[in-house]
């Protein structure tokens, strides 16, 4: 089971091959694109979130609204960056264990992740309660299976990559999401709580890199990644 | 060469087998040939010996020749035609259209048929046109006058009757009008003088024998086709017989 | 020469015989030329399409061989072939061969001189023992003297056994180096015989298309109960042969012969039932399809062929091959020719729907400039309206409008609507746009076309009656379709209020007055242009029709279709001089100008005013004239013997009414009844819906499983959108797009939520719903989904209307009808199962509130609602012991993404799942928490 989810995205990334074409490869001297999310304007304050069911479990620990995290020196956390449609470059590598989604709480931890197509990822259910995993995709499969709390662990397989982030929701109670950024490339990174992020290993040439937020919808910039060095780039959204 | 030729004719023309199909000598002579004509079934009608002035074509034109070759020619090719030719309501139109199309030759018997009828109506009246310039009606042969003149409408009658086999609107329509001309008729038509009181109604009077019915149909057809390839063809063959008898026994008529 | 002074038998005849006779030897050969040849065009036509198919079918045996070449196979082929000769010419080298020789000799020998010998002296040996056995039985004092002597004779069969055994031996070994000899040679041969197998087959096909072509003759289908004998194969002797061998006629093959020669093979149907024509001419192409004089079926060419159709198939003219047909008879229907024109066949449309409205109470319902100026000229005010225009004079409409005016039975004087505030028009507005009104409407800007187009409504209705005819259809209007939306009277007049805005010319003009005395001028009009046809006017209805019989115009004489004074031009502009030249086509002529502009025949003649011709003109495009002269082409005299006439089978009967239900009430226009068929390059189908189309790739969402893909329901596949060979589009749901839009812009809904909101796809409805309940929800539809904000109106329809809709959906998707067994709600089944597990229905009914399945947590249960927002409550369970049939029922427990695709119920139930509730595998569990579903009083 732990070579599972390998497998699949090896499998899935022989036969998505055939349409999408992403070559991996050794990538010698590549750049790296860098740069910081940052909210224009007074840092917005997060609202608690309104339990409307299950208060026993839900409300026990308050939680703040995950929707826009800014910290207060205005850097934004969540922020997908990446790298539009880029054909050619390094391997993609599979992570050694699937991505975690844990339910905790009646939240989504960690909120917002990115990986890449054929991953699969792991929800887990830390609640005494019963959640239902439901995603929202665009390109893949919806899944919506229950999942109570006797069942720890459920697996989501992806296959194609979505164009924007993959919601992923619980119907029992309305406010939980996540976001999963799914890419058919490796060239990826989620900024945390500093609001940075760093893409490395960028063949030379000129790309479109895209910013997004489930809030302040998306930006995109041209870069141009020069073999060697660090190009910073930062991404101002404002409401 | 020529002795061996003549001595096979010889033994050949002596014959029994020879002499009775020919029950005349080949030899030329006068009585031979009086024989040739006397002696033939179909000829022996046809005089041996013929006065000058009879054979005068500015004088004859040939017309009533003429008018029995085209009814013995309308009579071969009709017989030819009846072999093509189911006079019911369903085949009559379709046949015809077959002869036309189908029929190995089809097209053009059933072309000189028609053009033939219409070519012996216009002789018979130049024959008759003729007959009355040379006088030929005067006595002693008023009688064959009379002949003609029923042969004459025993020929129109062959057309009348002939017209409905083809089953189409020309045909239908024709002989609707006619016998509808026939209900007029008085003491034997319906809608004549005096119809009515001798009991004629739509279905026993002169046009109900005519068509068999009370509208042209399918008894209709079959009546005009009896009519017209066998009924009026035998009284035709029976009053051209004796139209040409009273020519031969009253001689042709001379100059003027 | 005839010379006058000669004597008759010195004359000679002979220059006149020799003319005759040449002239008759001359007619003797131009009969035969034109018997054998002038009159035989077939003779050519099928020579040469012999030739063609012959050039056709070497091209196909040369590709088929090309292609062959190509491939691997014959790589091997060719290998092998090689191999073969080298073995062949190894083997029949003068050495290989001597050897051969060689050893069949000494075969020969061993087996003669040795081997024969030894054999028969066993078999007597054996005879000899079985003899003296005999003898040693029979004498039983000589026993010992007869035993010795078997003791011999057994060691002698000992001898020759073993002789002949090595013998045996030896004889094998030489017999197999004799195979040996040709080893090679019989491998390569076997081998050989897999690859000969297809170029034999290519081989045979080059021969077989050599071979010499049939003898020209004419080929006929003689059908007696049509009477019919059609000719037409022995110039078109490629129609029933594959296409591709010409693209001329009369070479080429039947247009999409696969769909109608294979659906009405020429052997039992012949051409001319659909074609018309002469099929028994064959002497010239003009007579052989009937455009010669007087013929009155001449050929029927192109889109017209499909006039023929009625003849056996009547009137349901739903499929593929007669599109024209159907068009033309929808349109007839339609614009309501029936009504003034009598046609066998429609007569029952009459009662059932509706052309033109009742004029009962237009008093009541219109304002009096809109309905002067409306009877003036209808498409003025709105273009896509049904009715014609008569092209009345403005003294006319004014007639006829007053008239309508005295007789109406309910009056009004008030014109003017009521004062609304702005943001009372809006609420109207919203309500307008999300109660469904788009489903059929259209209020200028957007919505469709199935009712009247609504953007000038406010210059038309008096504002009493839109709010009375809103909260009530059919008190006004009893036969129209308009459905009633179960509104409230505030809600009526917010609605009526916005429609009351929508005007074209937004200044009010004073209301025309009537002068009563223009009434009688008025109704003399109506009688004589026959308005009462298409509307309920008040005292003229029972009038009859004014228009001309159409129930066989197309087979109506030429001479009584009356030309006027155009028949020559008319006819030039077709091609012909007079109308017998082609009679079919004088008639469609005719037919096609006079509804292009009805009153043409009138040009140029004096007529006395009440003799001028009185149909209207409905501005027809030149399509729908096409369509419709197709359609009334098709209403012939021509009686199809019953073995011929299409009889449909019961279920498609069925099906074909239920659709029709379907089609008048305008179901599609909410609701999809099914779903995207696509066909790609590589031949495999999947069925369901595109979910997003992204730089040439499709996503596409299986609603049914793809074994090429290897996928079931629910799950989505990936394809080129170049791979697409046949789209077929899913039908229905045509307000989707337009509702969605207000649903987000009025009632802020997320475009992720939208799709909770529209109507309900009935794919696979008559697998899911009761028939009974069905057919009740059909005739007074409940609130299924309280959170909807368009709910399903009231349609009122008939009993027999809402029966053929439920058959119809049973039919479609194969479900039982009209009863079906529901095991779950016997007494005796629970009992049954109570007996074989303790407790089962109180552990069903525990599984069912336990707080990790807890179905009422968003199911609504009776009078109970559940908990959070209602866009997030689902459908009623205590009415699914009625509504839902209990496969269904199954099929959904086990995963509901498989049926319905993005729905919000989880999959609650897989292995291992629930087992201190109610142990078991997950099949079990569904069956328990169905059958307490069934009998749920709660």
């Amino acid at each position: 089971m732990k070579y599972k989810g390998f497998f699949v995205l090896i499998i899935t990334l022989f036969m998505s091959s055939q349409l999408f074409a992403y070559e991996g490869g050794d990538v010698s001297n590549g750049g790296t694109v860098s740069g910081k999310a940052i909210f224009k304007g007074a840092a917005p304050a997060r609202a608690a979130i309104d339990v409307t069911k299950d208060k026993e479990v839900c409300a026990a620990t308050e939680h703040l609204s995950d929707l826009l995290i800014v910290s207060a020196d205005n850097a934004i956390k969540n922020v997908i960056v990446s790298i539009v449609d880029i054909e050619k470059g390094k391997k993609i590598e599979a992570p050694a264990a699937n991505p975690e989604l844990d339910q905790n709480g009646c939240v989504f931890i960690p909120h917002v992740i990115a990986i890449t197509a054929g991953t699969t990822i792991d929800i887990l259910n830390s609640d005494a309660v019963t959640h239902n995993v439901h995603t929202y995709p665009e390109e893949n499969t919806a899944v919506n299976k229950a999942q109570p709390s006797s069942l720890k662990r459920i697996s989501i397989e992806t296959e194609f990559g979505e164009e924007d982030p993959m919601k992923v929701a619980c119907d029992y109670h309305g406010w939980m999401s996540s976001w999963v950024g799914i890419f058919e490339h490796p060239y990826f990174a989620v900024t945390g709580d500093d609001g940075t992020f760093t893409i490395d290993n960028i063949p030379a040439g000129a790309y479109e890199v895209k910013a997004w937020q489930e809030e302040l919808g998306e930006l995109v910039k041209t870069v141009a990644v020069k073999a060697g060095e660090t190009t910073t780039e930062n991404f101002e959204f404002e409401k | 060469m020529n002795e061996l030729l003549r001595k096979i004719i010889e033994v050949l023309t002596l014959s029994q087998i020879w002499r009775s199909f020919f029950r005349r000598k080949h030899d030329g002579s006068k009585r031979s040939n009086v024989l040739a004509v006397v002696g033939n079934f179909f000829m022996h009608f046809h005089p041996i010996k013929i006065k000058r002035h009879a054979i005068a074509v500015r004088y004859t034109w040939c017309m009533g020749g003429f008018t029995f070759f085209m009814f013995l020619f309308l009579t071969l090719t009709g017989l030819l035609l009846m072999f093509y030719y189911h006079p019911n309501v369903r085949d009559a139109f379709w046949d015809v259209k077959d002869l036309k199309y189908n029929v190995a030759f089809g097209k053009i018997l059933r072309n000189s048929h028609r053009w033939g009828a219409h070519l012996m109506v216009i002789t018979v009246m130049i024959h008759m046109v003729r007959v009355f310039m040379t006088g030929s009606y005067k006595a002693p042969r008023e009688f064959n006058w009379v002949l003609g003149v029923l042969l004459l409408l025993l020929t129109f009658l062959l057309s009348f009757t002939g017209y409905l086999l083809t089953w189409d609107q020309l045909g239908m329509w024709a002989i609707t009008v006619g016998t509808n001309m026939a209900r007029a008729t008085p003491f034997i038509g319906h809608e004549g003088p005096f119809g009515e009181q001798l009991g004629m109604t739509a279905y026993n009077d002169i046009r109900f024998a005519l068509l068999g019915g009370s509208m042209v149909g399918p008894n209709a057809l079959i009546r005009a086709y009896i009519w017209h390839c066998v009924g009026i063809p035998l009284v035709v063959a029976f009053m051209a017989a004796v139209h040409f008898w009273r020519v031969r026994k009253d001689g042709f008529s001379g100059p003027l | 020469m005839i010379f006058k002074n000669k004597l008759e038998e010195d004359k000679s005849y002979a220059p006149l015989f020799l003319a005759l006779s040449g002239i008759l030897m001359a007619v003797l050969i131009w009969v035969i030329v034109d018997e054998a040849v002038i009159i035989r065009p077939w003779k050519g036509y099928q020579k040469r399409f012999y030739k063609l198919e012959k050039e056709f079918l070497f091209n196909k045996v040369l590709d088929e061989r090309a292609a062959f070449e190509k491939t691997d196979d014959y790589k091997n082929y060719l290998d092998i072939k090689a191999k073969l000769d080298q073995a062949t010419e190894r083997y029949n080298s003068k050495d290989v061969k001597k050897r051969e020789k060689e050893l069949i000799a000494e075969l020969n020998r061993l087996k003669k001189k040795e081997l024969k010998p030894v054999t028969s002296k066993l078999i007597s040996a054996r005879n000899k023992k079985l003899e003296i056995e005999y003898d040693f039985g029979h004498h039983p004092k000589k026993k010992d003297y007869y035993l010795k002597k078997i003791k011999d004779i057994e060691a002698d069969i000992a001898k020759y056994e073993s002789q002949q055994s090595s013998l045996v031996k030896k004889k094998d070994a030489i017999t197999q180096n004799i195979s040996l000899v040709s080893a090679d040679v019989q491998k390569y041969t076997a081998e050989l015989k897999q690859y000969t197998g297809v170029i034999d087959s290519i081989d045979a096909k080059y021969e077989a298309v050599k071979r010499k072509r049939p003898t020209l003759q004419v080929y006929q289908t003689f059908i007696p109960e049509l009477d019919e004998a059609d000719r037409c194969m022995s110039c078109h002797s490629g129609i029933k042969k594959e296409p591709g061998i010409s693209d001329e006629n009369p070479y080429k093959a039947h247009p999409d012969r696969d769909y109608y020669i294979g659906n009405h093979p020429v052997e039992k149907f012949g051409c001319v039932v659909c074609h018309d024509g002469q099929g028994r001419a064959l002497t010239s192409v003009e007579e052989a399809h009937g455009e010669v004089e007087y013929w009155l079926t001449p050929l029927l060419r192109g889109k017209n062929a499909e006039s023929s159709c009625i003849k056996c198939h009547g009137m349901d003219m739903d499929f593929e091959g007669a599109k024209t047909l159907a068009k033309g008879k929808k349109l007839f229907t339609e614009k309501g020719c029936y009504r003034c024109h009598e046609t066998k066949g429609f007569q029952a449309l009459e009662e059932s729907e509706l052309t033109g409205p009742d004029l009962t109470n237009v008093a009541y319902s219109t304002k009096p400039n809109w309905l002067v100026a409306w009877i003036q000229h209808p498409k003025h005010l709105r273009p896509d309206t049904s009715m014609p225009n008569f092209d009345f004079s403005r003294d006319e409409a004014e007639a006829i409008a007053t008239y309508l005016w005295k007789v109406s039975e309910q009056t009004t004087e008030n014109f003017n609507s009521p004062q609304f505030s702005a943001s009372e028009i809006d609420e109207g507005r919203k309500l307008f746009s999300t109660k469904g009104c788009y489903v059929c409407h259209s209020d200028g800007n957007e919505g469709l076309d199935f009712a009247p187009n609504l953007f000038n409504i406010g210059e038309k209705l008096n504002y009493d009656y839109a709010v009375n005819w809103l909260l009530d259809p059919k008190k006004y209007q009893p036969k129209s379709v308009m459905p009633n939306f179960r509104l409230s009277e505030n809600e009526a007049r917010l609605m009526a209020a916005y429609l009351m805005t929508l005007k074209t010319n937004k200044e009010d003009k004073q209301q025309h007055t009537f002068d009563m005395s223009l009434a009688d001028a008025g109704e003399k009009l109506i009688q004589r242009y026959g308005c009462f046809s298409c509307h309920k006017i008040k005292g003229m209805e029972k009038v009859g029709r004014i228009g001309v019989e159409l129930t066989k115009i197309g087979s109506k004489a030429i001479n009584f279709l009356d030309f006027g004074v155009l028949e020559h031009e008319l006819l030039h502009e077709v091609g012909i001089k007079y109308g017998h030249e082609n009679v079919g086509l004088t008639r469609r002529t005719w037919i096609k100008n006079k509804l292009k502009e009805p009153r043409i025949f009138d040009e140029g003649r004096y007529k006395l005013p009440k003799d001028k011709l009185r149909m209207p003109n409905f501005e027809f495009t030149d399509d729908e004239i096409e369509a419709l002269s197709v359609f009334l082409g098709g209403l012939v005299e021509q009686e199809i013997p019953s073995n011929f006439v299409y009889k449909p089978t019961e279920k498609k009967k069925d099906y074909n009414d239920g659709f029709k239900v379907v089609e008048k009430f305008n179901c599609l226009g909410c609701h999809q009844f099914t779903l995207d068929t696509i066909t790609l390059n590589n031949g495999s189908v999947v069925e369901g819906v595109i979910k997003k189309e992204k730089k040439g790739k499709v996503y596409f969402q299986l609603w049914k499983e793809s074994k090429e893909f290897k996928k079931g329901p629910g799950q989505t596949v990936r394809f080129k959108k170049d791979d697409i060979s046949i789209h077929e589009k899913g039908i229905g749901a045509k307000v989707a797009g337009v509702l969605t839009a207000n649903l987000i812009k009025d009632h802020g809904i997320s475009e992720k939520e939208v799709v909770n909101y529209l109507p309900p796809r009935l794919y696979g409805q008559g697998q899911k719903t009761q028939p009974a309940w069905l057919y009740g929800f059909l005739k007074s539809p409940i609130i299924l989904r309280p959170w909807y904000k368009t709910v399903m109106p009231t349609f009122n329809m008939s009993d027999e209307e809402a029966e053929k809709i439920v058959k119809y959906f049973a039919i479609r998707d194969g479900a039982e009808y009209p009863f079906e067994y529901i095991k779950e709600k016997n007494r005796g089944y629970i009992n049954d199962q109570e007996r074989k597990h303790s407790d089962y229905m109180a552990k069903a009914g525990e599984l069912f509130n336990s707080p990790t399945v807890n179905c009422i947590s968003c199911h609504i249960r009776g009078d109970v609602m559940p908990e959070g927002k209602p866009s997030d409550w689902a459908p009623d369970l205590a009415i699914s012991k009625d509504r839902l049939k209990p496969e269904w029922i199954t099929n959904w427990l086990t995963d509901p993404q498989t049926i319905q695709p993005g729905t919000k119920m989880p999959t609650f139930f897989s292995k291992g799942m629930y087992q201190d509730i109610m142990p078991g595998d997950p099949e079990f569990q569904i069956q328990a928490v169905k059958t307490f579903l069934m009998n749920f009083n709660n």
